[in-house]
């Protein structure tokens, strides 16, 4: 099962490795990013950015799907990262068992002119793409929330548009 | 309950329990003393701490250097209060108490010590063998 799809633009780093895996319980970290797998760089980094004693997949978004389909994950607690609301609404479209979407930081360093985003928070910018992504997610039955660190409130994302 | 309460020379102790803050957010219960940045005595707001929470809490000090006059005073006082005394922590160890954040032994606290030791380490960049899904699936 997956308790938690992280939409990070970072990625694992210090605050999902330490803190997240471990207030979620997470056995296994699965980086779904089509980039990352196969940046041989970058799966080192990740790597070195997961805790000992976790696993850590990382795959293309259609290698992910398959990994997490496999009935021996139903009883693994997964926390699966992503980088965009696109990738976080693929996985959602193609697996049952999510507990939990969390859109905590994203859109800080896509490349895309800053100008042509929209900003919900300092750490959410939305490009029109990630936008029709959310929209749709928001339509999907998944309960989708922003929680950057486990000691902020837990906030459904739909309050958070209609501030 | 766990108290903890860092004691640096200078501004170390704020600046950890800032990053800290930024890492789980802000409202964790650290007390943090920068000592000899004035003329004032430390050890009068390190007593209060102690006499207050020795009796219904664990009391965790962490000091920045074995040795450091701040280490020395500690260890003095512990002769006259109850708590626990770590000196040389780093930033993943103190991390690692405040998230289990319940009573710790002092086998406990040691091995949390030798874990978070090992996460100081020169930084090698090597090849990673990815995981195959089996492995990935092995307990």
């Amino acid at each position: 099962m997956i308790v938690e799809i992280r939409v990070d633009d970072r990625l694992i780093h210090g605050q999902v490795a330490l803190v997240w895996t471990k207030k979620l319980n997470a056995k296994a970290i699965v980086v779904a990013n089509d980039h990352a797998s196969k940046d041989h760089i970058q799966q080192m980094t990740l790597k070195m950015a997961t805790p000992e004693n976790v696993k850590l997949a990382i795959k293309s978004m259609q290698d992910a799907v398959q990994l997490i389909n496999n009935p021996k994950a139903k009883d693994m607690r997964i926390f699966v990262l992503v980088n965009s609301i696109c990738d976080a609404l693929f996985l959602s479209e193609n697996i049952d068992d999510i507990e939990r979407i969390n859109i905590a930081n994203v859109g800080r360093f896509d490349g895309v002119d800053e100008a042509e985003k929209s900003k919900l928070s300092s750490t959410i910018l939305l490009s029109k793409s990630e936008q029709v992504a959310l929209e749709q997610l928001l339509a999907s039955n998944r309960k989708v929330v922003h929680q950057i660190v486990p000691d902020n409130a837990e906030k459904l994302f739909h309050d958070l548009m209609s501030n | 309950m766990i108290k903890v309460l860092i004691v640096t020379h200078g501004k170390l102790a704020e600046g950890i329990v800032n990053t800290i803050n930024m890492l789980i957010g802000d409202k964790q219960d650290i007390t943090y003393i920068n000592a000899y940045i004035d003329s004032g005595d430390f050890t009068i707001q390190a007593e209060d701490f102690l006499k207050k929470y020795q009796h219904n809490s664990q009391i965790i000090v962490f000091t920045d250097l074995n040795g450091g006059s701040v280490n020395q005073k500690f260890a003095q006082l512990k002769s006259c209060y109850s708590f626990h005394l770590i000196t040389g922590f780093n930033l993943p160890l103190v991390l690692e108490v405040i998230l289990t954040d319940m009573q710790l032994s002092d086998e406990n606290l040691t091995e949390i010590i030798e874990q978070s030791r090992q996460e100081m380490q020169l930084v090698n960049i090597q090849p990673q063998k990815l995981l195959e899904d089996n492995q990935f699936f092995d307990d």
